[in-house]
């Protein structure tokens, strides 16, 4: 008899262990409260990203003055006394290891998302220059389709499109910024200019995402093809806001790329970014073919009996209390509802494990803004909070032998400042789905 | 969140000066008040109408208390936005503002002069709901804009 997989948390890691336990031929439940900081995300997909501006992580190669490659920038997330889950991973075989880990991730990824023609640009190897609407640069590894189509390597001349109306969206005020970052960071030449289009993509003032819904009916194609008639050259970009369309981006950008130009959306934030909507629709897509029974409400409480875990709901949520045998969480951070800052300090609902900052000091019963610190850029001990893991993902503290965590939920890093956010999530959800598997296999009471 | 636990506790845990010192001048007026003999002014609704009636100034009902409360959470994601847009919903007022305007304008959030627009543009469908990642109940924020000031 196979034993019951119970996966917590319906982000980009909740989905990747519940989607790789399915695939071990484990039936598996999801657990999802709802979008978390999976749906906010802007569009880049960072395994190994440290972006300029971002102080104390090199970008750069300090000897060569080009962008360090991401084995070099794996390598500098591993050094030292980092708790970050990437040392985790590595087990004996050391960096090399960790970059086969996550090659593997992001085409388990890949296989995810096609069906939803949702594409993961980019590899391990290579840079990617991406702009983002407020005209700073991302370097990163992967991206999803659309800003993914925006890499600026390689391209001769930068046009970004005025879109009147659509909200959140100022193109000169982002090629101000972008000339500024080009030649901050030495990359010139590369000309910016802002272009207006041959038609609005709106009617009047509206969201991103109404622009986008409406570029998805049947007029779409058509408006899109008109408003960039005659627009940029072989080896040019044209930059868009996050709006084309809620479906089918990758496919309508490659119609778009005509005459050797390239059109891509930029990396957009809440509340004018799709990417994370997109991807999300995705990931719900791919678990309803892989028959992962989704259950949409939050947990309260985890208990623990002998080996076997009880899920009980949260207030005012009703489901039957949820038995497993193997339990992944990855209910994230702040925005998930994984971590609570309560008036009786930070402190973690499931379990009520406790919670470290990337030193390694404990932060669980500390009020948030005790673990505040001034200056932008600035370690961050809140954002950085979670639980501690040891070598095979189970959270340190943890009743039991069944339990692996995944995601933002796990701590020692900082996404905001390191930007391995959605790395992390992916690496460590496959990573602790096989393991949940394993123990499955290896006849789990 | 627990309720109010007293000036000392909070000050141990803000550490601000200024609002214990706030809150202590508060507890001298409230005392030296009640040792004056207070006032019998009459009831206090009608005295509130009296006031702000003439500025279309209503008091906030306790859905509306309940809905901002709620709407204190959004975090402006824009996920209630892009889940509306999908359903094809096109509502006057787009739900992300909805929920702005609900958290942030006070008892003042009803007078959009929205009555019979919001809610006659939005279909009810709930999407809104079931993006919002802090399970505001943003269609019954539509709805009690849709009704309009002092109602519900």
């Amino acid at each position: 008899m196979t034993g019951r997989a119970l996966v917590v948390g319906g982000g980009l890691a909740g989905c990747a262990a519940a989607l790789e336990l399915a695939r071990a031929g484990h039936p598996v439940r999801l657990l999802a409260a709802g979008p978390g900081a999976t749906a906010m995300t802007g569009g880049s997909l960072d395994v190994a990203a440290a972006s300029p501006g971002v102080p104390h992580l090199p970008w750069r190669d300090p000897l060569r003055g080009t962008a360090l490659a991401t084995d070099g920038r794996l390598g500098f997330l591993l050094s030292g006394a980092s708790l970050h889950p990437y040392t985790r991973l590595h087990g004996a075989g050391g960096r090399d290891e960790l970059v086969a880990a996550a090659r593997d991730a992001v085409d388990r990824l890949r296989s995810w998302l096609a069906p939803s023609q949702l594409g993961v640009e980019g590899d391990l190897g290579t840079n990617r220059l991406l702009p983002t609407a407020q005209g700073t640069l991302r370097i990163t590894d992967h991206a999803l389709s659309g800003p993914a189509e925006a890499d600026l390597t390689g391209s001769s001349r930068v046009l970004i499109a005025e879109a009147p109306g659509v909200e959140g969206w100022d193109a000169r005020g982002c090629a101000r910024t972008l000339i500024h970052e080009i030649e901050a960071l030495g990359l010139g030449p590369l000309p910016v200019e802002v272009v207006a289009l041959r038609r609005p993509l709106s009617r009047g003032a509206q969201t991103a995402a109404r622009v986008a819904a409406r570029l998805d009916g049947p007029d779409g194609d058509r408006i899109l093809t008109e408003a960039l008639h005659g627009i940029g050259t072989a080896g040019e970009v044209v930059l868009l806001p996050q709006v084309v369309g809620l479906r089918r981006t990758r496919e309508r950008l490659r119609g778009l790329a005509t005459g050797g130009r390239r059109v891509g959306e930029v990396i957009a934030f809440p509340p004018h970014a799709l990417a994370g909507y997109r991807l999300q629709c995705a990931l719900d897509a791919a678990l309803a073919a892989a028959e992962v029974e989704v259950i949409r409400a939050r947990a309260g409480q985890v208990r623990v009996d002998g080996e076997r875990y009880r899920v009980d709901p949260a207030a005012g949520q009703s489901f039957p209390v949820q038995e497993a045998d193997a339990l992944v969480l990855a209910t994230g951070r702040f925005v998930g509802g994984g971590l609570v800052a309560g008036p009786e300090g930070v402190r973690e609902p499931l379990l009520g494990l406790p919670l470290s900052d990337p030193e390694g000091r404990r932060v669980d019963g500390i009020p948030a803004h005790r673990s505040v610190r001034k200056g932008y850029g600035n370690p961050q001990p809140l954002y950085s909070a979670g639980v501690m893991v040891d070598e095979e993902l189970r959270p340190v503290a943890a009743p039991g032998r069944g339990l692996w965590a995944a995601g933002e939920w796990i701590g020692g890093f900082d996404p905001a400042r390191e930007r391995t956010g959605l790395g992390t999530a992916l690496i460590t959800g496959v990573a602790a789905g096989r393991r949940a598997a394993a123990h499955l296999d290896a006849g789990a009471p | 969140m627990r309720g109010y636990r007293g000036i000392f506790h909070e000050f141990t845990h803000t550490g601000s000066w200024r609002a214990l010192a706030l809150q202590l001048r508060t507890g001298i007026v409230h005392v030296a008040r009640q040792l004056a003999g207070r006032r019998d002014d009459g009831d206090p609704l009608a005295r509130f109408f009296d006031n702000y009636g003439p500025d279309g100034v209503r008091p906030a009902s306790p859905v509306d208390r309940m809905l901002r409360l709620d709407a204190q959470a959004c975090l402006v994601c824009g996920l209630c936005s892009v889940a509306c847009a999908a359903a094809g919903g096109e509502p006057r007022l787009d739900p992300r503002d909805a929920v702005v305007a609900a958290s942030r304008l006070h008892i003042e959030w009803r007078r959009l002069g929205l009555e019979g627009t919001a809610g006659s543009a939005c279909a009810g469908c709930a999407a809104c709901d079931a993006a919002c990642p802090q399970g505001i109940p943003i269609h019954e924020v539509q709805e009690a804009l849709a009704a309009g000031p002092g109602k519900g």
